[in-house]
């Protein structure tokens, strides 16, 4: 037992006294332990932790989506009704549930609060399984008299109180009794939430009385629909389809929205609520694993090879151990315990960190990855920690003495330290290296893939340019009204173009240049408008957008054919369009043709537009609110626009920016109808969409950094390792007249054959990985041979320098001083 | 086989395979080495002195021909009761002294005791008592760099004897040493001797190798001449 304890007193002292082994060990294996601890600790949670709110168990989401436009596809079930039918078909076996969400803000004794407003069907909270704290249930009967809202509200706005009979909250210009406290429900995912408030407000809807009305003949995004039952019960994807056809006949009467939905392909889709809310995320997961281990993998060859050079150098220490009785086995296991403090520390290094990233995760992942906030340092993972990096250790330990043999005692014991040792045999440090580059050029290959398609994205001619411009917005927040004004919008003095003009002159107060149009090019309220082409019958998508008096020249979006729009044209229905969509329309090669052509968009004749000129594509930046490549038109004036809020965009002199204080009080008094006050710059809206696509490229460069370096230090430790022991050749080479030259190419030959196979292998397995990755994702950029062999050339390149440094720090020296060293 | 043999050998054959040529280090080399016993094996560069002293310390295995140390067959073991008869039964000082420089020196001598599994207690008796036979114990926690090379081979000497084996195998002890080290370590080894060590030693030194009771003489891997310089019972009475 004490020879133990003195190898672990020993190991422990190693740390102080073999600095150029310990902090490799400690740092290298550290990180890359706590980047496989953060990836497992969020696959713990992501795969295995049950929901914090709901009961998962045989809770299904259903959708049946709509494809409009190419890749563009919208949730057939937005409108309950259609619920509602579905639930009548299938009996009362299954209990059903429907939710959206929006931001909202809602008055609490004069204080307003952001909430998150939950509009639901009765019964959908029990339906999820969410408790009910106090009050009614959601399924009592008479819901949309009254609200529920969820604990945190409760708590911090009522004070936990348990007599709800006289509280209310303001919502909507209304005052609404509260009839329930429903537990937190967060488990909800949807492409509208960007921020999960757990302050939350639910209103009802009773589910069978929506059956009462016509169907809607409308979709939107940003609602879910979700069933319990038995899986046998639950309706499949060709049941969905199949319903989908006899409820469109049945239920819609307008022949034309019916043709039209028939017309559209379908799909429908039953997943497990958990898979629903965890998404792509499951397989980023494995992707993110995979990735850390081979990271983790590599680190360890890496160390596996300075460690054996190390343990090379304590041959005859070892030899002496064997012949003074230890066995082999004994002395794996004192090299073990030698090396554990090394580990332990890597372990605590490791450990540290991953409470750090976890804690910076939200930080790092953003929106991309659902319950960040249940994932934590479990138990689990630290004992993963240390399984992990036992293993590690025991591996070392078994590799580190696969030389020493009887061959190895003899040699070493008797050599009387006369001449020079033969070199020894490297084949386990190369064939490491050799996986180390094979995995390696996949961990690059796929990393530059991303990084690629990601700076693409961010920095790719967006169509426009970026001055110091703000969207000032108000929403209309009353249903109806905002339907009045957009229906008496055609006449001239309408109430909605005094909002506009009473607004724009409010914000001339800025002492910016004000454009009278609804959106930046790059915004956050998109507006898409869907037309059946009278010609051809398809279903034409596009984003209009208000043309106003110098929006292009701000903008400079460049007029490409025909002409630009004059404020002459605002009473006439001439449009512009972007390239792509005149492309669309007449060719490719004639698009310029499209120029004084009509545009139909309806059958009346208020539906036809004349084209009078063509302008560059304003061009979708990634993560935007909906990320669809639909071509703009710019109309004179609103009339074919469905316009949902105030707005304007302010031009502000260069380094000024727009006084929020002062404007606020300016555009208070326009109407009471009016929303909050909302306020987007360009470059704001630009960080903010970009964010996460840069981050990821940071994220994903950095691991390609951390890749290619840690490449570069095993290939020179390696270098290093063949030049120290072929110093005695070299110098012997060197001494007998050999040019410096000549020595280094001896060198290079000796590792590049090492070079050639990794580098060969690894191209392989990255080619063959990424078809994988391309199953998985669909998203995923397609693979790039150009980037591929510019990374293997760097690659290629690191290596030989990693090869050719150390060699000619050996080479450099004066032949003789090495000879004497030895 | 007699009690007093200590070692036996029978037709002892060496072949080392290189890439091209096969060497035959030993051919058939038979001796016996009696308890109390201080041999030397002679011989020029070459003639297999050092192969022959590994086999007998088990630290490499004859390609032919039997060997028993204390009666126990050695054809057959394989490393790890080699190793554990070793640590039992013999103790081996190289020319190159062989100790590790990260340990001191009472941990040093300790080492095989420490793989016996010895009690802290014991060792730390047979330590001390080993380094006060070859006079090294005021040098107890010195690290081999800071003593001489006299010194070490002192050293490595306490650490072959500290377990009391049946056999002390020496090879080339004065090889790396002067003189007066030399003939320092070779009265050491003599008084070892005459306290009732086996010490076989491996010397190309005319001088030393006549101090030894027996000499065998190797030459191609053969013996090729044995002289009895004193027997035992001529040493007790010297």
């Amino acid at each position: 037992m004490r020879i133990y304890i003195n190898a672990f007193k020993q190991g422990i002292a190693r740390i102080f006294t073999l600095p150029r082994l310990s902090l490799p060990l400690i740092t290298t294996l550290g990180l890359t332990l706590a980047a496989v601890l953060t990836v497992v600790s969020v696959a713990n949670v992501l795969l295995f932790k049950p929901l914090p709110d709901i009961n998962e168990k045989d809770l299904y989401q259903v959708e049946l989506s709509m494809e409009l436009n190419e890749g563009f596809n919208v949730p057939f079930f937005s409108d309950p009704r259609r619920v509602a039918s579905l639930k009548k078909h299938y009996g009362d076996e299954l209990s059903w549930g429907h939710v959206s969400a929006s931001d909202t803000q809602v008055e609490v004794g004069g204080t307003a609060i952001t909430v998150m407003q939950y509009n639901a069907v009765s019964g959908s909270p029990e339906t999820l399984g969410l408790a009910l704290l106090q009050g009614l249930g959601t399924d009592a009967g008479n819901t949309e008299e009254g609200v529920w809202i969820s604990e945190s509200l409760w708590k911090s706005s009522y004070a936990s109180t348990t007599d709800l009979s006289k509280q209310t909250v303001r919502l909507e210009g209304r005052e609404f009794p509260i009839l329930g406290v429903i537990e937190n429900f967060t488990s909800i995912s949807l492409e509208n939430i960007d921020d999960q408030l757990t302050e939350q407000v639910w209103r009802f809807r009773d589910l069978d009385k929506t059956l009462e009305t016509p169907d809607s003949i409308a979709m939107s995004m940003g609602s879910m629909t979700f069933v319990r039952g038995t899986f046998d019960a639950i309706p499949k994807a060709k049941d969905l389809e199949t319903w989908f056809v006899d409820y469109v006949n049945s239920d819609i009467a307008i022949d034309q929205a019916r043709q039209f939905l028939l017309s559209k392909p379908v799909s429908g889709e039953l997943t497990s609520y958990r898979d629903a809310f965890i998404g792509d995320s499951q397989r980023l997961v494995f992707l993110l694993l995979t990735a850390m281990v081979c990271l983790l993998t590599m680190a360890c060859l890496n160390l596996l090879n300075m460690f054996i050079a190390h343990y090379q150098s304590r041959t005859k220490e070892f030899s002496i151990q064997i012949c003074m009785g230890s066995s082999v086995a004994k002395l794996r296991g004192l090299i073990f315990t030698e090396n554990m403090p090394m580990f332990l520390m890597a372990t605590v290094l490791g450990l540290i960190t991953t409470g750090w990233l976890i804690k910076i995760l939200p930080t790092l992942a953003g929106d991309n990855l659902p319950l960040l906030d249940q994932i934590s340092l479990t138990t689990g993972s630290v004992s993963i920690g240390f399984a992990i990096i036992l293993f590690i250790n025991l591996i070392f330990a078994a590799i580190a003495l696969l030389n020493v043999d009887k061959k190895a005692l003899t040699e070493s014991l008797n050599s009387s330290g006369k001449g020079t040792p033969a070199q020894q045999k490297q084949t386990i440090n190369k064939l490491l290296m050799v996986i180390q580059l094979t995995l390696a050029c996949v961990l690059l290959t796929s990393a530059i893939a991303s990084v690629k398609d990601s700076y693409q994205q961010v920095y790719s001619d967006l169509g426009y340019s970026m001055p110091n411009a703000y969207e000032v917005s108000m929403q209309f927040s009353d249903e109806e009204w905002a339907a009045s004004l957009n229906d008496f919008e055609q006449y001239r003095g309408s109430e909605l173009q005094q909002l506009r003009r009473d607004f724009t002159q409010r914000l001339s107060a800025t002492g910016g240049e004000i454009i009278d149009t609804t959106t930046l090019p790059l915004t956050a309220n998109v507006l898409m408008n869907a037309f059946p082409d009278p010609d051809t019958g398809d279903t034409m998508m596009v984003r209009p957008m208000l043309w106003a008096p110098g929006l292009l020249s701000t903008f400079e979006i460049d007029v490409l054919a025909g002409r630009n729009l004059t404020p002459e044209d605002v009473d006439l229905p001439n449009i512009l369009i972007t390239k792509s969509f005149a492309m669309e329309r007449v060719g490719d090669s004639n698009w310029e043709n499209a120029v004084n052509t009509e545009l139909k968009m309806g059958q009346e004749e208020s539906d036809i537009f004349t084209i009078v000129g063509i302008v560059e594509d304003i061009n979708p930046l990634p993560s935007g609110t909906i990320f669809v490549d639909a071509p703009e038109i710019y109309f004179s004036a609103p009339v074919a626009m469905t316009i949902n809020q105030l707005s304007a965009v302010v031009l502000m002199p260069e380094g000024e920016q727009l006084d929020l204080e002062k404007l606020v009080p300016l555009v208070k008094g326009v109407d009471p109808r009016l929303g909050e006050l909302q306020v987007a710059s360009m470059q704001q809206r630009w960080q903010s969409v970009t964010q996460a696509t840069r981050l990821n490229m940071y994220v994903v460069m950095g691991l390609a950094a951390l890749t290619l370096t840690l490449a570069a230090i095993g290939v020179s430790g390696l270098s290093q390792m063949t030049a120290g022991q072929k110093r005695y050749e070299l110098a012997v080479r060197m001494a007998t007249g050999a040019k410096q030259r000549a020595l280094l190419t001896l060198l290079l030959r000796d590792s590049v054959w090492m070079l050639v196979i990794g580098l060969g292998l690894g191209l392989a397995a990255a080619v063959t990985a990424y078809q994988y990755l391309l199953n998985m994702f669909e998203t995923a950029p397609a693979f790039d041979w150009t980037a591929t062999a510019g990374i293997n050339f760097l690659l290629a390149a690191v290596m030989i320098l990693s090869i050719a440094i150390p060699g000619w720090a050996v080479i450099r020296k004066d032949p003789m001083r090495a000879l004497r060293e030895l | 086989m007699s009690n007093d043999i200590v070692v036996s050998m029978q037709d002892i054959h060496k072949k080392f395979l290189g890439t091209e040529i096969e060497t035959h280090a030993l051919q058939g080399v038979s001796l016996n080495i009696y308890k109390g016993e201080f041999v030397a094996i002679t011989g020029p560069s070459g003639c297999g002195k050092s192969t022959l002293l590994t086999i007998m310390g088990l630290l490499d295995s004859a390609s032919d021909g039997n060997y028993f140390i204390s009666d126990i067959e050695t054809r057959g073991l394989n490393v790890d009761q080699r190793t554990q008869v070793r640590n039992q039964h013999i103790g081996y000082v190289f020319q190159s002294f062989n100790l590790i420089d990260s340990m001191t020196v009472f941990e040093n001598v300790a080492l095989p005791l420490e793989h016996r599994g010895e009690k802290s207690q014991a060792i730390k008796n047979a330590v001390i008592d080993a380094l006060e036979k070859v006079g090294m114990q005021h040098r107890t926690n010195y690290k081999p760099n800071q003593i001489s090379g006299g010194q070490q081979q002192r050293v490595a000497i306490a650490r072959a004897l500290v377990g009391n084996p049946d056999l002390i195998l020496v090879d080339e002890p004065t090889g790396n040493l002067d003189t007066k080290n030399g003939d320092a370590v070779m009265k050491l080894l003599m008084d070892l001797n005459k306290q009732g060590s086996t010490i076989v030693m491996v010397t190309h030194d005319t001088r030393y190798s006549a101090l030894a009771d027996r000499q065998i003489q190797l030459l191609d891997g053969k013996v090729v001449g044995e002289k009895q310089v004193r027997s035992n019972d001529e040493k007790e009475v010297a």
